[in-house]
Order: C-alpha cells, then sequence, then structure tokens
C-alpha cells in the first residue's frame, strides 16, 4: 500500500476543502449555545488555529508507512469528529443544564468553543507534516510549498461551494456524510478499491439528514427551552428557531430571542410615544421593532410610506407563516419591506425620511454596533427631512448605573448626542434617544409632549390594536419621562471618560461584552476589565513556544519559527480587519465569510504556488510587500471597504502564502517533516495570538486603525530579521 | 536523550514556563486583591454596630437577622456582603449609605391600595440575602458596598430630601432594604416623627422576630413571593421559601398594609397548580384582603434570553387567585391592561383606574367603595 503523487495531492486538497468548510460550519453551530459575539467567535478561531497547532507540533517521526496511515487516519476521522462537536453542542444544554433562558458563563462559552473546536482542528494540522514528507519523498524534492497550495486550493474550493451553495441548502449532517463519502474514496483509492462500497453508507445519510436533524432539534429545543419548537432553519446568515408557547410565538436567531408575537402590550407605550412624535409626518423608516404591534399600529395610525428593515433579511420569509397569524400586514400598499441591510441602504439610496424610528438589538457584536455609532447616527440624520425625526433605543437603567453600564450607555449617547445637539431622552430599562432633523423643533419636556399629544387624541383610524389604544391617557408618556432617573443619568454621564462610540473604534461593542461579564461575576470579567492580563498571558506563552523551537530546532529555526508566526499573527488580525470593514459597509457577513475565507486561501495559494516555483523569492522581501499591503488595508479602512477590497485581500493573502514556502526552502535542514512541522504549527500559534488580541485588546482599545498599526509595527522586526538572516 | 546544544531540558523548559504562567495569572488577581483591601477601607461613618446577632466564641459571630445565618470568623462578610465581623463583633458597613434614590410613583413598587397616586421617596443600599437570577436591581444587590458609589444620607436627612421632593412616603427598595435593618428601625422613627409614611419593598426573606421589629417601625410591606416551590427559592433564588411564609404570617397583622406581588417566569414559577397552592396558602395563613399581584417577566440579569409571560398565563393565574378567595388579585406589569384597575370585591365595579404608574383615577370615598358603599381593604389617606 503506497500512494501515489496524484492520490497524496488529493488528501492536501480534500484536508484544504473539508477544513474550510468545517470552519465556517462551526461558528454557525456553536454559536447555538455561545453568544454570537466577536469575542466567542474569535475564540473559535483561536481554537481552531490552537487544535492545528498542536496537530502540527505533537507528531513524531516514523516509518513512511505509519505516516501513511497518519494521514488517512486523519481524513477519515474529520468529518466524524466534526459530527461530534455539532452535535455535542446542541447537546450541550442536556448534559449541562441550565436554568431556561440563561446563557453559560463566557468562561463556559471560551471552554465550550476549544472543547468542541480543537480536535476537529488537530487532524488538519496532525496530517500536514507526515504528507509533506511522504510527498518530498516521492516527489524527491522539498514539497512543503506543494502541500500547502494545493491544501489552500482546496480550501477555496470549500469557502466558494459553502459559500454559494452549502450555506442555506444543506444541514450539518448532509455536509458531514457527504464529506465523509469522499474521505472514504479516497481512502479506497489509495488502499484497497472494494472500500469504495462503504461510501453508499454516508450517502444514505445524506439522503436522511432533514427527518434526523428535525427529530434531534426537536427533542433538544423541547426540553431546554419554555416552548415547543414549530420551526427550525438555517439561513445565509445563521440559524432561524420559533417556539411556540401560551399562545404566542418566539423567534430566535443564532439561538438569541428576537422578539414574541403577539406583542400588543408592550407596543402599547412605544407605540404611543413614537406616534407623538409624528405629528403630520408621512414617511416612516421603522428597522428592529419586530413585524409586530408597533408596525400595525404605526400603519393603522396612516403612515403614508413605511419602510421596514429586518435586522436579518431571511427572518421575514422564515417566519411568514407565524407573522401572518397575527398581523396580515404583506399586502398594505403603504408598507415596504426591506430584506438588505439598514446601513447599506442608508447609504446607497437617496430617499429621505420624515421619521426614523431605529431599535436594534443590544450591540452584543461589532455587526450590531454599527447601528450604534456616530457615523450611523450622521447618515440617518442626512436622510431625514428638514422637520424629520430620529428616535433610537438603547439598554437603559433600572434604578443605579454601575461604571461598566454608565460607560457602556456614554459611549452611545455621545455618538448621538454629537450627531443630535438637540434631542430628548427618556428613563427606564429601555432608553429611547428623539434626535431633531435641522428645522425640526422637539417638545421642550415631558409635560409640552403630553399636552401635545393629549389634543391629538383619541386617534383616528381603523385597525387599531385594541389593547394598544384603549384607555389610553397621555399622562402614560411621562411612564417614559421620570424625573428624578433622568436627573441621576446626567449627573451619571458627566462622571464618565467613555469615548463616543464609532465604526472604527467600536467602544460599545467591547463595553457590553465587559457588562454581560460583569453581570455574570465571570473570571473573564477579572481578566478583560484592564487590558493588561491578555497581553502578558500571550506574551508569554509565546516567548515560551518560541524557546521550545530553539530548544528543538537551534537559533535558525527561532528564526524561522519567529517569522512565521508574525506573518500567522498580521495575516490573522489584518483578515478581521478586513472582515470588520467588510461589515461596516455591508452589514451580516456570515455567508460572506466563507467567501472572504475562500478569497484569502486562493491568495495563499496563488502566493505558495508562486513561492513554491520562484525559489529565488526571499522572505524578508515578501515580509516588506506585506508591510506595503497593510497600507493598502489601511486605505480600506479610511475611504470605506468599496472597490479594491477584495483586489486588497487577494493581494494581502498571496503575500502571506509566499512566506511558508520562502521559510521552508531557505532552511538549511533536509528533514522535510521536522521542517514542516516547525513551520505549519509556528504559521498556527501566530494565527491564534493575531485572532485573541485582536478582538480581545487591539480593537476595543485601539480601534482598526490602531489595530492596523500594530500590524505594521510587527512586521518590521521581522523584515528586520529577514534581512539580516535570509537575504 | 538531552539535547548537548539545548538552552535547558524538557523538564526545566517545563518548570519555568509553568512559573511563569503561573505569575501572570495568579499576579493580576494578586493586584486585584490588593486593590480590594484598599477600596474596604470605607468611611467610618458607615460603619455601625449591628443587631440580632450572638456571639459563638473564638471570635466568631453567628448574624440572626435572615434564615442564611451565617456564621463568621473574623473579618467574614455575610452572604448579602453588608455585615460583617470585625473584630468578635458584628457591624453593619451600610448604614446611611445610599446608593440610590429617585422618587416613583406609589404604583411602581407595586402597592395598589396603599395611598393611590403618591409619590415615594425611594432609596436603596447594596447588598441582598439571596441571589434571584431574574433580579431586577442586580448592579445594586449582588455588589459590594465599595465598589459602588454612595452618598451619606443620615436617618434625619433622609425624612428631609423626602419632604423636599414631595413625596408623602418613604420607600426602601431596589436590593433588599432588610439588610438595612439598623437603618430603616432609626430612620423610619425620624420619617415617622417628621409625619412620613415608611414602607418597605422586600423579598421577606428575614427572620420573624426581625420582620416584626421591621413591621411594627413601618407602614406598609410589599413581600416578593417568588414561588411557592423550594426548589425555585433554592435553585434560582439562593434561599428557601418556608422562612418566608413563616415572615409572612409573623408581620401580617403587625404591619398596617401588606401586598404580594408574584412574578411570573415563564417554566420556572407558572403552572396553575403552583399558583393555587399559593393563593389558598395566602388565603388560609393571612387573608383573602391581601391584594396579590402577578407581574410580566422581561428578560433581566442573568434571565436574557427568555420570552415575556404570555399576558394569558398571568390573566390565568388572576383568576386563580380570585377562584381561590383573594379578593383583589392584579395583573402587572402590563400597561393598559383592564386587570391593573381595581373592581370592588362586592359590586364588581370600577374603583380605581390605572393607565400606567402616572394616571390613577381613584374613586375609593373614605375607604369605601362609591357604588356600593363597601369597605375596601387599604390604606387610602
Amino acid at each position: 500500500m503506497r500512494s501515489g503523487r496524484r492520490g497524496l495531492l488529493a488528501m492536501a486538497f480534500y484536508m484544504g476543502f473539508a477544513a474550510a468548510v468545517i470552519e465556517v460550519l462551526l461558528i454557525r453551530e456553536i454559536l447555538v449555545i455561545c453568544r454570537g459575539n466577536e469575542l466567542i467567535i474569535g475564540m473559535i478561531f483561536s481554537s481552531w488555529f490552537l487544535g492545528t497547532y498542536l496537530g502540527a507540533r505533537f507528531n513524531p517521526k516514523r516509518s513512511d508507512a505509519a505516516l501513511e496511515r497518519r494521514v488517512l487516519a486523519a481524513i477519515a476521522l474529520l468529518p466524524l469528529v466534526m459530527a461530534l462537536s455539532v452535535y455535542g453542542a446542541h447537546a450541550a444544554r442536556l448534559v449541562f443544564p441550565l436554568t431556561v433562558g440563561t446563557f453559560y458563563s463566557f468562561a463556559a462559552e471560551i471552554t465550550f468553543a476549544m472543547v468542541f473546536t480543537a480536535p476537529v482542528s488537530f487532524f488538519v494540522g496532525f496530517y500536514f507534516p507526515p504528507l509533506v514528507s511522504l510527498l518530498s519523498r516521492e516527489m524527491k524534492e522539498r514539497s512543503g510549498g506543494t502541500v500547502f497550495y494545493i491544501e489552500s486550493m482546496g480550501s477555496f474550493a470549500g469557502g466558494m461551494a459553502f459559500s454559494f451553495l452549502l450555506v442555506d441548502r444543506c444541514n450539518p449532517l448532509a455536509i458531514l456524510s457527504g464529506l465523509l463519502c469522499a474521505a472514504v474514496l479516497i481512502i479506497a483509492g489509495n488502499t484497497n478499491r472494494k472500500l469504495a462500497a462503504l461510501a453508499v453508507v454516508p450517502l444514505a445519510v445524506v439522503f436522511l439528514s432533514g427527518m434526523i436533524e428535525t427529530r434531534i432539534f426537536a427533542g433538544v429545543w423541547d426540553r431546554t427551552h419554555s416552548g415547543k419548537l414549530v420551526h427550525y432553519q438555517r439561513t445565509r446568515y445563521g440559524s432561524v428557531a420559533v417556539e411556540a408557547s401560551g399562545g404566542t410565538v418566539s423567534v430566535y436567531g443564532d439561538g438569541m430571542l428576537n422578539y414574541t408575537l403577539p406583542d400588543r402590550y408592550e407596543s402599547r407605550g412605544l407605540f404611543h410615544l413614537v406616534n407623538s412624535f409624528r405629528e403630520e409626518r408621512r414617511s416612516m423608516l421603522l428597522m428592529g421593532s419586530g413585524p409586530g404591534s408597533l408596525l400595525h399600529n404605526l400603519l393603522a395610525a396612516g403612515v403614508e410610506r413605511l419602510c421596514y428593515f429586518e435586522s436579518d433579511p431571511d427572518l421575514w420569509a422564515a417566519t411568514a407563516a407565524f407573522r401572518e397569524r397575527y398581523y396580515p400586514v404583506d399586502d398594505n400598499a403603504a408598507l415596504a419591506v426591506f430584506r438588505e441591510d439598514l446601513r447599506h441602504f442608508l447609504s446607497a439610496s437617496p430617499e429621505r425620511f420624515d421619521m426614523i424610528v431605529c431599535l436594534p438589538p443590544s450591540p452584543e457584536n461589532i455587526m450590531l454596533n454599527r447601528f450604534y455609532t456616530r457615523e450611523f447616527f450622521s447618515l440617518c440624520k442626512k436622510r431625514l427631512n428638514e422637520r424629520g425625526v430620529f428616535i433610537t433605543s438603547l439598554h437603559g437603567f433600572s434604578s443605579y448605573l454601575s461604571p461598566e453600564r454608565r460607560d457602556f450607555i456614554a459611549s452611545i449617547y455621545r455618538a448621538f448626542a454629537g450627531e443630535f445637539p438637540s434631542h430628548l431622552k427618556t428613563s427606564g430599562e429601555v432608553m429611547y434617544l428623539v434626535g431633531a432633523g435641522p428645522d425640526a423643533t422637539l417638545p421642550r419636556d415631558a409635560d409640552a409632549l403630553v399636552a401635545r399629544y393629549g389634543r391629538s387624541l383619541p386617534l383616528r383610524g381603523e385597525g387599531f390594536d385594541r389593547e394598544v389604544v384603549e384607555r389610553y391617557s397621555p399622562d402614560e408618556l411621562k411612564m417614559f419621562f421620570e424625573g428624578s432617573h433622568l436627573r441621576y443619568f446626567d449627573s451619571v454621564m458627566a462622571l464618565s471618560a467613555a469615548e463616543e462610540n464609532r465604526d472604527l473604534k467600536p467602544g460599545a461593542y467591547w463595553k457590553n461584552i465587559v457588562l454581560s461579564a460583569f453581570r455574570e461575576n465571570s473570571i473573564v470579567y477579572r481578566l478583560i476589565r484592564g487590558f493588561v492580563f491578555l497581553p502578558a498571558f500571550v506574551i508569554i506563552i509565546t516567548i515560551l513556544a518560541l524557546l521550545d523551537i530553539r530548544r528543538r530546532h537551534g537559533a535558525d529555526g527561532l528564526r524561522r519559527g519567529l517569522i512565521i508566526c508574525t506573518t500567522g499573527f498580521i495575516s490573522m488580525s489584518v483578515m478581521l480587519v478586513l472582515i470588520l470593514l467588510y461589515q461596516n459597509a455591508h452589514g451580516l457577513v456570515y455567508y460572506r465569510i466563507s467567501l472572504i475565507n475562500a478569497l484569502f486561501m486562493m491568495g495563499l495559494t496563488l502566493g505558495s504556488m508562486f513561492a513554491s516555483r520562484v525559489r529565488t523569492a526571499r522572505p524578508p522581501y515578501i515580509l516588506c510587500a506585506i508591510a506595503l499591503s497593510i497600507g493598502l488595508v489601511a486605505a480600506q479602512a479610511r475611504f470605506g471597504a468599496g472597490a479594491g477590497f477584495w483586489a486588497v485581500l487577494v493581494v494581502f493573502a498571496f503575500l502571506c502564502g509566499a512566506v511558508f514556502p520562502a521559510l521552508f526552502y531557505s532552511g538549511a535542514q533536509d528533514d522535510y517533516m521536522a521542517s514542516a512541522s516547525l513551520l505549519d504549527s509556528m504559521d498556527h500559534f501566530g494565527a491564534i495570538a493575531g485572532s485573541i488580541l485582536t478582538v480581545m485588546t487591539f480593537l476595543p482599545l485601539l480601534g482598526l486603525h490602531g489595530t492596523i498599526a500594530v500590524n505594521l509595527l510587527l512586521v518590521l522586526p521581522a523584515c528586520a530579521i529577514g534581512f539580516v538572516k535570509f537575504r | 536523550m538531552k539535547d548537548p546544544d539545548a538552552l535547558f531540558g524538557r523538564r526545566e523548559f517545563l518548570r519555568r514556563g509553568g512559573r511563569a504562567l503561573c505569575l501572570t495569572a495568579f499576579g493580576s488577581q494578586l493586584l486585584e486583591s490588593c486593590s480590594d483591601t484598599y477600596c474596604q477601607s470605607g468611611a467610618a461613618y458607615y460603619v455601625k454596630p449591628a443587631k440580632m446577632w450572638k456571639k459563638l466564641g473564638d471570635g466568631t459571630v453567628q448574624c440572626l437577622l435572615c434564615p442564611n445565618g451565617c456564621q463568621l470568623d473574623e473579618g467574614e462578610r455575610g452572604i448579602c456582603r453588608v455585615r460583617k465581623n470585625v473584630r468578635g463583633s458584628l457591624f453593619t458597613v451600610i448604614y446611611s449609605r445610599i446608593s440610590a434614590a429617585h422618587v416613583d410613583p406609589i404604583e411602581k413598587k407595586p402597592l395598589f391600595h396603599y395611598l393611590p397616586g403618591s409619590t415615594a421617596f425611594s432609596i436603596a443600599t447594596a447588598g441582598c440575602n439571596l441571589s434571584c437570577k431574574f433580579c431586577q436591581n442586580w448592579e445594586l444587590s449582588q455588589s459590594n458596598p465599595e465598589d459602588l458609589s454612595a452618598e451619606q444620607i443620615t436617618p434625619e436627612d433622609l425624612s428631609r430630601r423626602a419632604r423636599a421632593s414631595g413625596s408623602r412616603v418613604i420607600a426602601y427598595t431596589y436590593n433588599e432594604p432588610t439588610v438595612q435593618f439598623e437603618y430603616i428601625l432609626d430612620s423610619a422613627a425620624a420619617a415617622r416623627r417628621a409625619g412620613l409614611r415608611p414602607v418597605i419593598i422586600s423579598n421577606g426573606y428575614i427572620r420573624p422576630e426581625a420582620g416584626k421589629m421591621l413591621a411594627r417601625s413601618l407602614d406598609a410591606i410589599k413581600i416578593d413571593l417568588k414561588a411557592f416551590t423550594n426548589r425555585f427559592y433554592t435553585d434560582i433564588c439562593g434561599g428557601s421559601l418556608r422562612p418566608v411564609l413563616d415572615n409572612l404570617v409573623a408581620i401580617h397583622g403587625t404591619v398596617k398594609w401588606l401586598e404580594l406581588v408574584v412574578l411570573v417566569i415563564p417554566t420556572l414559577n407558572d403552572s396553575p397548580g403552583e399558583i393555587r397552592k399559593m393563593a389558598a396558602w395566602v388565603r388560609k395563613n393571612l387573608s383573602g384582603d391581601v391584594p396579590m399581584h402577578f407581574t410580566r417577566f422581561h428578560a433581566m440579569y442573568r434571565i436574557q434570553n427568555l420570552p415575556p409571560t404570555p399576558v394569558s398565563t398571568l390573566e390565568r393565574c388572576r383568576q386563580i387567585a380570585r377562584d381561590e378567595g383573594i379578593r383583589y388579585s392584579y395583573v402587572g406589569n402590563v400597561p393598559g391592561h383592564r386587570w391593573e384597575n381595581t373592581y370592588c370585591h362586592n359590586c364588581g365595579k370600577m374603583i380605581i383606574s390605572r393607565s400606567g404608574f402616572f394616571h390613577v383615577q381613584n374613586d375609593v370615598r373614605n375607604g369605601a367603595c362609591p357604588h356600593c358603599g363597601a369597605k375596601v381593604p387599604g390604606v387610602w389617606t
């Protein structure tokens, strides 16, 4: 049994393909038990690289036959372990029960992210050094670069396939069964062709996967939630679940509660608040309220054109049947439903509105943070008519503002007040901020508003919810303007040193994470509330890893390890920056992550292919070019991720991809496996450090520009080492 | 075999690496604990000798204020975070240490049969003897006093501030007020001398003796009866049910007015059987005249991902309580709902109309229904 060159290359391609698909799939599935913020996504990425690092690092030399068995085992086990991880994540709440409606602590979520991710990616690292060794012997030359670019090519193909084909058409079980089927065929092709018949088993599972999945999800959901699962769907943006309970339906996106229908009593206060500012205003843009009572009653109140936006564009279609049971408003001529990102719409459309009411979910992640930034408020102001009014909401307070909550609110409030100097604010656990367009005049206080609104009551028109308008007194508006609470708020805001929330420095997002960690009194809160522990921890771990290399591979290995580690670090960090830039411009990016990943992999493929063919490419020159390409990224940050974004992504990836082969060929030693192990493990080690520090330190502390600057500063010493030792 | 070129061997490498990681991990903790120690040296005027405790010997004391009965060694604090063993004696560290002060409508507490339409000067400190996962004021209740901003408001100052705010009532609320036992006794007496009405909004998790002392000094008490199963109290609140029931029996009849609130949380405490048992117990052991509010849950504190209680569930709870003989049962946190109004138990006509907290039309005349003349239980003047 010995695999030929083609067989070995097929294995590399398969592993790249499977890794790219599985990585993105894991993010979506693990988010079912974790909150979908960048902290957790960053930890999933880090855990992925940790597993790869460990697989590449702990991979002792053996005979060729043993090495080939190792590669084949990795190919077969990858989808199986993946299945355990995906469905293990869904079953976690059964094994580690929680009070209904609560989340695991951040510490537990991070542990889950590691436990469910690292074992899968271990095999992605584990197969690499043996395959390089086998292929080098087969081709009678150093083949590290070749394996690297074939694997990258596979990742490119996997990313494209997921992005355009698999994301909303196939469930994880079908994808995993498909991968297993391919694995069986590869193993059969390289060992015993009769084994190919076994591929029928996973193929059969592909066709039964829908039924199996539905049963699993319904069983788990009904045991761990307050209602019965009546609908589950994966969209391009995540997962949508609908549960029914007590005559209501609740809609969850990625495991987080979005809204409950009917919501007539909840909407009563908000409807009248919005309506009290509406007066004769005719056109309105509404986002984040859910398609319930507020929308329905605003239409009943006579809004002539109401543009409604869904935060998750696929939610509207996914919940149509349930929505129409309570509010059949789709055929209302005044209603226009937009299933696109609001920011993208506001940037692209010249349409102006008399009122913009934006009630987004809390800025749990940077995508949602975009609806709380100075830039967003400015955009809304531009899209208001002269007498227009803008209303937004944020988490308020009950009776006391802790420093954590104070700073969180202050970062948003300052961004808002900076754009709308003339504004009103409400008290309560949800605060509403009301800003005036250039020529609009707001009532001077709550009493004036109540008096004005009282003159327009009772409301005329048909189709109002009885619960919303019956026995309504304008005095109810006073609940939004509790004097002592508002005075307290003003006094506490004055104490906060928080900067205003910006697109490129998403302070509110980070403060929200700190507030969540504070709320659960988590150990993570103690670690992240200052920015000291994490960088210190990463620096020490990095020093230990480098000493480990110095011990095992000598001074030359240390230098190469340092350079590839830096490359891994900045490649991951800059890629996260690029994802955020894209997200700032376009909104939800889940289905684009795999495309970004794919194009990044294409760049890596081309770069590594180039460096493998043109063996004169020297690391220091490539690193200098990387520094220049980071400048292009900075330009994208300055001018917005527009034309050229994809080109910058590919160029940057091309250069990063060229470093691995260049270092591989520049090594003096002939031990291919050791060299591959060193470079592959340190590449991924750098990527771990890059993803952790970027999401948990650089972005919140320094913003996007600062993160880019840090990457630039890091690449310079690597250049210097390259010039001194590898020129 | 050891590599002669290696800087150090594998064991030495692991040892040094382990030390460095431990130093990093525990170093930050050490710094933090140092800063905590520094913070704890709070102002002395907040520290007063506590009541309701006993010495156990060897410098250990036992707090007898609440059913937790914390046994505290020198320097330790109770579960409530605000009562501390200092050199073998128990002290409160939150006397007059007020972290929140607001003017709220009395309906917000909610007290529906107590001076409707009036406002309450409402104050809070840090601390609580329970740890409910749905706490609305967790930033106060689950914090150490040193971690909160606060101002000193002496008992006399409290009455002055309440009067200046135009309030007739002083409400000890937001966090669990019974942890301010000593301050409440002093400031409530001062409030009464100044013609004000002191009330507390409490979880009722206090020993009956202490509960009676408080009840005598207060005009009204609202108790959160969080559920009617011990499991709920244990799993969700970190306490137990029996002491709350014992305390309710003790204070009923001592305090002028008592109302109960049940926050109905989907799946956790909303079963009809549980509500029926609860209402029956209230009817039998307290009185059918004690109003019960079944209020709506919204995502709060640790329970962030649970839908609000369906209104139909609240309506069902209210009906069960009525069936069990509770004459005044309400649906709460549902502005605009007709069962937030008060209907005469005798003739069934509306006698107090509410639309949110700020629109209250009180038709009760001399404590009686204006339609049929039946006496309506409550404090009306």
